[in-house]
């Protein structure tokens, strides 16, 4: 009778063993092993748990809609209150503006009004500030919005009949 | 013996293509769970996840592999997620698949009793096995796929199948040694 211990061998410095015997019990083993009985037809939870992937799917794609138009609505509506206030603070300047080159008792020219505002009260320096910065705030914004609003016009997949939900 | 309720009868409303799939390649997949240490309603839950991605993608077949491989290479990715899901509950024993081996005649066979209790080490064995390890060893033993089908499956170049399925061989060994089978 073989011999069926295992041989040690040497190779390229590394010993390996042969384990080989343990493939005839392991086959004879994997053979014998009786089949599982499913408790339900496999093909009918398979048809359940796909029916159930896809309403969840679904259910996702109608939430991202959702997201989608309620980040867009903020967004311009952000865009718009930034406007109001661009629009506000030009007022006041102006008005600010005028009443300092109308105090100004000596010459019209351009220096002397910026030194009247520069030395005018604190609101003054702050619409000032506001009226430098505002309208850098609010273009980026809405240039942000505009973006996102052409993304979603634009991209592969807008204008799909097949794919409503991508329009937006 | 126990009747399978609804047995291997598809849903009428699955294409009969997919339907012949299934029923070939069902037992095969529940193979691949029973030898991974799923048990009961996990082998079901795992082997229906199975087809349930196959009947999904079945349209978008490309053949560039043999079917069976692609059905495997499914399996292969979803039994590990199970198993990994499995870990975080206590292991389920064999007991309830050993319930169902006809136990009449081994008494009257000391043989068949022997064999049959050297069955169920190699089965545990093989369900402690590292997950790849395991799920190589009963696609390559059992089910009879080539190393070059196993390294489609597995994503590995043939080199690291060899490797794996030695090292799986190693431990099986030692496990089988350890109690009491020997060469």
């Amino acid at each position: 009778m073989k011999d069926q211990t295992p041989i040690r061998k040497k190779d390229s410095g590394l010993i390996s063993m042969d384990y080989n015997w343990v493939e005839k019990p392991l086959r004879q083993a994997l053979a014998d092993r009786p089949a599982h009985q499913p408790a339900v037809s496999i093909a009918t939870l398979a048809m359940a748990q796909w029916r159930n992937r896809h309403l969840r799917m679904q259910a996702n794609a109608l939430k991202l809609v959702r997201l989608r138009i309620l980040l867009g609505g903020v967004t311009f509506l952000a865009a718009g209150m930034i406007a109001a206030i661009v629009w506000r603070a030009v007022a006041s300047i102006e008005s600010v503006l005028q009443s300092a080159s109308v105090s100004t008792t000596s010459g019209t020219t351009a220096s002397t009004t910026l030194t009247a505002v520069q030395q005018g009260s604190g609101t003054t320096s702050t619409l000032t500030l506001l009226a430098a910065w505002t309208p850098t705030v609010a273009a980026l914004l809405m240039l942000a919005g505009l973006l996102l609003v052409l993304h979603r016009l634009f991209s592969p997949d807008s204008f799909n009949p097949a794919r409503p939900a991508a329009w937006f | 013996m126990e009747q399978i309720p609804n047995g291997t009868t598809p849903p009428p409303e699955m294409p009969p293509d997919f339907a012949s799939l299934l029923r070939q390649y069902e037992r095969r997949v529940t193979g691949l769970c029973q030898a991974m240490g799923l048990a009961g309603a996990d082998i079901d839950e795992a082997a229906a996840d199975v087809f349930s991605q196959v009947y999904e993608s079945f349209g978008s077949f490309d053949h560039r592999s043999a079917i069976g491989t692609w059905i495997y290479t499914i399996a292969f990715r979803t039994i590990l997620r199970y198993r990994q899901k499995l870990r975080r509950r206590p292991t389920q024993s064999l007991d309830r698949e050993l319930k169902v081996l006809p136990a009449d005649s081994a008494l009257a066979h000391p043989q068949e009793l022997e064999r049959r209790e050297q069955n169920e080490i190699i089965w545990h064995a093989v369900a402690r096995l590292p997950p790849e390890q395991a799920l190589a060893v009963q696609m390559h033993y059992r089910d009879g796929l080539s190393m070059n089908d196993l390294a489609i499956i597995m994503g590995r170049p043939i080199g690291t199948v060899k490797t794996i399925l030695l090292r799986a061989r190693h431990r099986l060994s030692e496990m089988l040694i350890a109690k009491g089978i020997e060469p």
